[in-house]
């Protein structure tokens, strides 16, 4: 779990989350009951974020941000032989939004202004869905049926995950001018609307010019949380986080408890043979022999005792297959350093017995019985 | 002849709190290469704390004390631990095999301690296993041996490195007679043969195989036929 969290830790997500705040907002009112009057609400709101000084690129996103749930909807991949409806990540998007989130164009081009209501239909697709539907092909110029809607491919962005121990998911993304109303109101119900700004500095810093941008543009507009991406993507990894630590715990814990155990059966084994001890020296061995003696022992213990755990470890590894990530469920070096550690620890408690068996006094022990 | 052992003013003494009690007092000793000393005296009079610093199991004591002319009070643990190993074997009146090793394997302990290599080691048990008639018992555990088998093997584990000293603590005191009988004429054999033997034991009995007396009280030595019975050292108890 450890070296799952590890790994985690190093996923690239997709894109730069740092430099990048966000926030939530929802376009319940009655007022915004078309697809213009909600871009006319969008270029509100990103005109004066953009003018913000350190502010490089501001955009809308609808039905979810990278690393949290989000929409999906039902493509049919258009052409000859045209696919049946297949499950596929939505997400509406403004012109400015692969910029501010940083996600690299690999094809094709972004949306732009032109891209409206009136113009012929886009989409641009993600890496993910390139690879699986169009087997490496170019993608542009393919046509794709979304929320029902004949759309032109027009570029490819590189995958963006949801979740950062799962493959990116095939996706599409709209031009929000393009949006069906119908389908955007569906998705806010479940995911809210984000504003997504790239800055220079500290993105936190521009919190409440944030806030002032919005309640300027319609006061009535709830907002949620300002959060950056940064806190985005540690708030994905807390549940793995919390795991970790709580296996951690337990882990440390069953490591203490192993560790009291074999002290406790060491130190009861050397007792038992404190009279042999003392023969044993009153016959020439010196201390350092005794210390070697049980130490040997006590590893010896340690050896059958780590064969076993190994060995139940690797039949056990099935269950924890869908907890891990990044990590072969056999991985040879986690075996051997997970035993490395056992057995510095099991030496270390039969190190205290077996010097204790070493300051036997040969002569109290030649007397014990 | 050079002395085996000197002793010069030996004490010993342990403290309990504010009091000091001691265990040896002033103790001289000469003893010579080839003799059966018998050591005797009441219980807690310090026979076998005697013979613990005899045999270098004991390096808490003061005064002086020479082995083969080394100073042993002298020497520091690894050397006095040597010292020890390359000269003295000990018999024990419980035995004190090791109960998990077989007949054989005790005997071996010993030589394992001297780095003996393998090949040699079990020549030198096999042979042991032959003086002292006990091959058919190689492979026995101490726990399925009489109480005259176990302090056979308890002697021929003493002798496997032919020391020059052999120091028996009541050696026969488990044992009925007969074997008891069987025990000090090997260790007469053995004396016979050139080993310095020092036993410690209550049996007058015993006690005729030897050569010479030595008597302790109180931790004194107070008698020691070797000086024609009269008390030995310059103070002595009122």
């Amino acid at each position: 779990m450890i070296a799952t969290f590890a790994k985690l830790m190093n996923t690239s997500p997709g894109f730069d989350p740092h430099h990048v705040l966000t926030v939530q907002f929802w376009l319940t009112g009655s007022k915004y009951n078309s697809t213009p009057e909600i871009m006319k609400f969008y270029r509100s709101i990103e005109q004066p974020i953009e003018a913000l000084p350190g502010v490089t690129a501001a955009g809308v996103i609808a039905a979810g941000l990278p690393l949290e749930r989000g929409g999906n909807n039902g493509v049919r991949i258009a052409g000859p032989k045209e696919s049946e409806w297949i499950s596929m990540d939505y997400r509406e998007i403004t012109p400015g939004y692969f910029q501010a989130i940083g996600t690299t164009l690999k094809q094709g081009r972004e949306f732009s202004e032109g891209d409206s209501e009136i113009s012929h239909p886009v989409v641009i697709v993600n890496e993910a869905l390139a690879r699986k539907y169009f087997h490496g092909q170019s993608s542009l110029g393919k046509h794709l049926y979304v929320s029902g809607v004949l759309c032109e491919v027009v570029g490819v962005v590189g995958d963006v995950k949801s979740y950062l121990d799962q493959p990116p998911e095939p996706t599409t993304f709209i031009p929000a001018a393009q949006a069906k109303l119908g389908t955007s109101k569906l998705f806010e119900g479940w995911f809210p609307r984000s504003i997504v700004v790239r800055t220079t500095g500290n993105p936190l810093i521009l919190n409440q010019a944030l806030r002032e941008a919005l309640a300027a543009a319609d006061p009535l507009v709830p907002t949620g949380a300002v959060r950056s991406m940064d806190q985005v993507l540690a708030h994905s990894l807390a549940l793995r986080s919390f795991m970790m630590l709580l296996l951690s715990i337990f882990g440390g814990l069953a490591l203490v408890l192993a560790s009291v155990g074999i002290y406790g059966v060491i130190s009861f084994a050397v007792s038992q043979r404190t009279r042999e001890v003392g023969v044993r020296m009153a016959l020439g061995a010196r201390p350092a022999e005794v210390l070697r003696m049980i130490l040997t022992e006590g590893l010896k213990l340690v050896a059958v005792g780590a064969v076993l755990g190994t060995t139940a470890a690797v039949m056990l590894t099935k269950l924890l297959e869908g907890m891990v990530y990044g990590v072969g469920m056999r991985d040879p070096l986690i075996f051997v350093l997970v035993n490395l550690l056992m057995v510095t620890v099991s030496l270390a408690a039969c190190y205290l017995p077996a010097r204790r068996a070493m300051r036997v006094d040969p002569i109290i022990a030649l007397r014990y019985e | 002849m050079e002395p085996l052992i000197q002793l010069r003013n030996l004490e010993k003494v342990v403290e309990a709190g504010p009091n000091k009690f001691y265990l040896l007092r002033r103790i001289n000793l000469d003893i010579q290469p080839g003799e059966f000393v018998t050591i005797m005296g009441p219980s807690g009079a310090g026979k076998s704390t005697l013979l613990s610093i005899i045999g270098m199991l004991d390096g808490a004591w003061t005064g002086d004390y020479y082995f083969l002319s080394e100073a042993v009070h002298k020497l520091n643990v690894k050397k006095r631990n040597e010292l020890h190993k390359a000269n003295i074997g000990f018999v024990f009146q419980s035995y004190h095999l090791i109960d998990n090793l077989t007949v054989f394997e005790n005997l071996e302990v010993p030589l394992s301690y001297k780095n003996v290599p393998h090949k040699e080691r079990v020549s030198l048990v096999c042979d042991a296993l032959d003086r002292f008639h006990i091959v058919g018992k190689k492979d026995l555990f101490p726990n399925q041996l009489s109480g005259g088998q176990q302090q056979l093997v308890g002697v021929a584990r003493a002798v496997i490195l032919s020391p020059k000293l052999i120091l028996a603590d009541e050696p026969t005191g488990n044992l009925h007679s007969a074997q008891g009988e069987e025990i000090m004429q090997l260790f007469k054999r053995l004396n016979d043969a050139g080993t310095t033997i020092i036993q410690v034991t209550h049996s007058e009995r015993n006690a005729a195989y030897g050569s010479r007396i030595i008597q302790l009280k109180d931790g004194w030595v107070v008698g020691d036929n070797a000086t024609a019975g009269a008390p030995v050292g310059a103070a002595q108890p009122a």
